[in-house]
């Protein structure tokens, strides 16, 4: 058989540098941090808030189910700085940003509508109703769900890329829409609870929600980091497998 | 290639639900009424001209209005300057009572009674500890 060590490696493939020991260290405090603040904000929310005098313990869904909504939001204006970025320089990591913060942002979307359905049925009386808040937070569940179908049918990664990082920035545009419709329409929604004039709940009420609202970012942050850690790997394993490909088919060829 | 060539239709198809699937939302939400629901005010207003049609209207359910029979609850809603007499026959929400804000589904009779087939509460715009139970405890 001929030497094929002599063959050299396509250019342009991604090469990930392997893991630094500090990054490690810090993903891991970062994971123990969320883990006391989830733990934390879990106790404020089901044991020291106070029940709610009007709609009883049912109300504590409230602690979880905003904080979701927040990082669904925080994650798809991650999505959407990160498709400019893709789009500006068009390196992979800004990819592995977008992508990565896209699943994680349609998972916090359904925790959202699913505790919202579970929270409407007993309050409002009815698991879903077709109100604007409803129905733009359905729109903006369906707009990632693209994203993510667009990447996994492209052709190849690069065109999936450059599609997603487009729909990425577009699709942004529904997450005011959502965050402003009880301000502009009429829902079923209250309108804003926390306005800048304070708070209009009770203060132990208002701790558990701004731990539950802390807890929640870092565990979106910490699923960041594990997430694009996978993805640069990812791509590092798809580098490697066409490199072998390549070292095979050359002999063969030549 | 097989492959390959399946999946060039699948992601048109595919992309095309989606899109389908976002415009019958749109037009879901856009296209019944303008607005969610109306006002009490703005239900008097139209009158009978809303006929036999299904309305959305919110109010607040007047205190001391309710009146429950076997089969139907009657109650006033009101928004302030506009009152309606409702029956209703169906199941209400835990918070269903006096002065909390309803969404009601139904029509507007010759009669002046809204016969409402569903019944809503909204969501309060504040919440506020229960004197009545220590933090935490359990109970409804």
């Amino acid at each position: 058989m001929a030497d094929t060590s002599a063959i050299p490696a396509p250019v342009g493939l991604p090469r990930t540098a392997p893991t630094s020991g500090l990054f490690e260290k810090l993903t891991t405090v970062l994971g123990v941090l969320t883990l006391v603040a989830m733990a934390v904000a879990t106790y404020l929310a089901l044991v020291y808030a106070p029940r709610d005098a009007l709609t009883g313990q049912v109300q504590r869904i409230f602690y979880f189910h905003v904080p979701a909504a927040w990082v669904g939001f925080l994650a798809f204006f991650v999505v959407f700085v990160a498709s400019i970025g893709y789009l500006w320089r068009r390196t992979t990591a800004w990819d592995a940003v977008a992508r990565s913060s896209a699943e994680i942002g349609l998972l916090f979307t359904t925790i959202m509508l699913v505790t919202g359905s579970i929270w409407g049925k007993p309050v409002w009386g009815t698991w879903w109703s077709w109100d604007p808040k409803l129905t733009t937070s359905l729109i903006l569940w369906f707009i990632y769900l693209g994203y993510l179908m667009l990447r996994a049918y492209a052709p190849t990664r690069e065109q999936g890329a450059r599609y997603a990082a487009v729909l990425g920035i577009v699709g942004f545009v529904d997450v005011p829409i959502v965050y402003l419709a009880t301000t502009w329409w009429r829902t079923l929604h209250p309108e804003a609870v926390i306005t800048p004039e304070g708070a209009a709940m009770d203060p132990r009420m208002l701790l558990a929600f701004l731990v539950s609202l802390g807890a929640f970012t870092l565990l979106y942050g910490y699923l960041m980091l594990r997430r694009v850690r996978i993805e640069r790997l990812q791509e590092r394993v798809e580098a490697l497998e066409d490199d072998a490909a390549y070292t095979r088919e050359v002999p063969a060829r030549g | 290639m097989g492959e390959g060539a399946r999946r060039s239709y699948r992601f048109p198809i595919l992309a095309a639900i989606a899109l389908a699937a976002v415009g019958f939302l749109v037009f879901r939400s856009t296209s019944a009424t303008s607005v969610y629901y109306l006002t009490v005010s703005e239900l008097l207003a139209q009158g009978e001209a809303a006929g036999d049609e299904q309305v959305r209207v919110a109010g607040k359910v007047v205190p001391g209005t309710i009146q429950r029979t076997a089969e139907t609850l009657t109650f006033t809603a009101s928004d302030g300057t506009g009152d309606v007499n409702v029956t209703y026959g169906g199941v209400v929400p835990d918070i269903f009572k006096d002065n909390v804000e309803v969404v009601l589904e139904g029509s507007y009779g010759t009669d002046k009674i809204f016969r409402a087939d569903t019944l809503l509460a909204k969501c309060p715009s504040k919440f506020e500890s229960d004197p009545n139970s220590m933090a935490g405890s359990t109970g409804p």
